[in-house]
């Protein structure tokens, strides 16, 4: 009686063994899975706002200064006064 | 993980610097500025500065080499030069007045009509001690210059229409 009761518990371990070894193997999977839906979802964002970054590049209309390259401030004055002249034409 | 935000830090890095690529050519190199502002370039009294596509209106964009002098002795030997003569003060009174003409694109001393290539759109300030020089190119892009609050007003009335419908 003690054999067969030893004989079942072995079974039932291994049984619990199998089990948590297949829960182990389905979150392993779903971590996979999950992840790989991450890496995707940043990669997509990283993507777009790079394709954003190059069309504002692309698309924003910009005057170019020649080559004494005036500084910021210099730059507004010199196209405020060139439209101030058109207007007083 | 790592490998996930490198690749997405890599992608971002890329957009950036296209967009600083764009940014940083916003000089022109001496060779591609108008004939204009390389002959008065580092000269003593003037400041000389030249846009690449300056925007006149919604559909036109122009290069404009603009000279301004310092003193009144630089700006009198520009007037020579423009072969400009100064207005009697009946004409102008208190009013800040903008003469315009039509110069010659090699040689602004010659006065001329408008002939679509050769001419360029050049005002004289007297007031700010200034010379714009326009380089347009074709009879549209005067158009547009000299009439360019006419065309602000039809597009303000047209966005007004597009809104409307």
């Amino acid at each position: 009686m003690y054999k067969d009761r030893t004989a079942v518990n072995e079974v039932l371990l291994l049984h619990r063994i199998d089990m948590e070894l297949q829960m182990r193997d389905e979150l392993r999977r779903n971590y996979k899975q999950m992840s790989r839906r991450l890496d995707m979802k940043v990669v997509g964002v990283a993507v777009v706002v790079a394709i954003l970054c190059v069309a504002v590049a692309l698309t924003v209309p910009r005057s170019k200064f020649g080559t004494d390259g005036p500084s910021k401030g210099h730059k507004t004055v010199i196209v405020e006064r060139t439209y101030k002249m058109l207007e007083q034409i | 993980m790592i490998r996930r935000w490198t690749i997405a830090l890599a992608i971002v890095v890329i957009g950036l610097m296209s967009l600083s690529l764009t940014c940083k050519s916003e000089i022109v190199p001496y060779e591609e500025c108008s004939t204009i502002y390389q002959r008065y370039f580092g000269r003593e009294g003037l400041q000389v500065a030249f846009i690449r596509s300056l925007p006149i209106d919604d559909s036109v964009a122009l290069d404009v080499t603009q000279i301004m002098a310092t003193d009144s002795t630089a700006w009198q030997k520009l007037n020579e030069d423009f072969g400009i003569r100064p207005l009697p003060e009946r004409h102008t009174g208190s009013k800040s007045v903008v003469a315009m003409i039509l110069t010659n694109k090699e040689h602004p001393e010659k006065h001329m009509g408008f002939v679509p290539g050769e001419t360029d759109l050049t005002l004289v300030s007297s007031e700010m001690l200034c010379i714009t020089v326009f380089h347009v190119k074709t009879n549209n892009d005067k158009k547009h210059l000299l009439h360019r609050e006419v065309y602000k007003i039809k597009n303000r009335s047209k966005k007004a229409w597009l809104c409307i419908v």
